[in-house]
């Protein structure tokens, strides 16, 4: 332990001089990618499905619906609703349930379940959806 | 000499056990942005920046490694090398950043920019893992919940070296009596 450094942290305040730096670089990195996001927003009419990184299924946007996707095993995953225009997940069988917090109506929006390695997303019609790998 | 290896291994201990203690919590508490799914305090980090102050950066390393692997022991071997990858980008820009700007980085900008590092190791860690780059779309959300979990733990953490008495980590004689235990909370630094 540098014990000089802690004592003179002891005595200084809770924020110093040089945290502005990152604080504004923080706000700029923001502030851009929230610029980015809301203008990849738009409409789409197709909801595609990836089961562990390989196309799944395509499902209409426009049509209200229960989907069951499954792994490749034949096991339930989660069970896909459209309903009115919006996409969520119901029933996932997944340690956390986090992917069935999120509603997505709007391209390039996404639920992610990474336990299951199940990506759903609306495809607009600029084509955002650049797959890696 | 005994003594002190004794004490190290006592302080690494120790301050492993809160970090799980912190890392089983934080499971319990309602995510941190209601809108954003999965974003956490961080609380465990806590521990780990504490540590490279109070312990160093070796002990600090330990101690990250142990509670990764211990935590997905107890929760879900899934999230292994999420907690990992993320921790130890964390680990090495906060012992940077404490090396070479404290004090003139606050505890505070420290840990900011430690919880923001941690979510952007995270969200690249997931996006190649289910292959799809879309998810970087999250990062903005993710940057805000740092940026307020990075604030909370320094403050937790600038409490903590402020009123812990520094005699716990540099003393490495065992205390023998009750008396002794006594002295090492009395005496000033």
């Amino acid at each position: 332990m540098d014990t000089q450094k802690v004592k003179k942290i002891k005595l200084s305040r809770p924020f110093a001089l040089l945290d502005i730096p990152i604080f504004a670089l923080l706000a700029i990195a923001v502030i851009t990618f929230m610029v980015i996001s809301l203008n990849t927003k738009e409409e789409g009419d197709v909801v595609r499905v990836y089961v562990e990184n390989e196309f799944y299924s395509d499902y209409d946007l426009n049509e209200n619906g229960h989907y069951n996707i499954n792994n490749n095993k034949g096991n339930l995953l989660m069970v896909l609703v459209i309903e009115d225009k919006v996409v969520h997940v119901e029933n996932s069988a997944c340690p956390d349930h986090l992917c069935e917090i999120s509603d997505i109506k709007f391209a390039p929006e996404q639920i992610i379940c990474l336990p299951n390695n199940v990506i759903i997303s609306i495809i607009g019609d600029s084509n955002f959806d650049i797959i890696v790998g | 000499m005994r003594n002190k290896v004794l004490l190290r291994i006592a302080r690494i201990s120790m301050f492993t056990a809160v970090a799980l203690i912190m890392h089983y919590l934080e499971n319990l508490l309602p995510p941190l942005l209601a809108f954003a799914p999965g974003s956490k305090m961080g609380l465990s980090n806590v521990v780990t920046l504490a540590a490279i102050i109070l312990l160093g950066y070796f002990d600090a390393f330990v101690i990250l490694i142990i509670r990764c692997f211990l935590a997905s022991l107890f929760g879900n071997v899934f999230g292994l090398v999420y907690s990992l990858g993320g921790g130890i980008c964390a680990f090495i820009v906060m012992s940077l950043l404490y090396r070479f700007t404290s004090p003139k980085v606050s505890l505070i900008g420290i840990s900011v920019a430690g919880a923001v590092v941690h979510n952007i190791i995270q969200t690249i860690i997931a996006a190649s893992i289910v292959q799809q780059i879309n998810i970087i779309l999250i990062l903005p959300l993710m940057l805000v919940a740092s940026i307020i979990a990075g604030v909370f733990v320094g403050l937790v953490v600038y409490f903590l070296v402020k009123n812990l008495p520094l005699n716990l980590f540099t003393d490495n004689a065992v205390p023998s009596s009750e008396a002794d235990i006594d002295k090492i909370f009395k005496e000033k630094d």
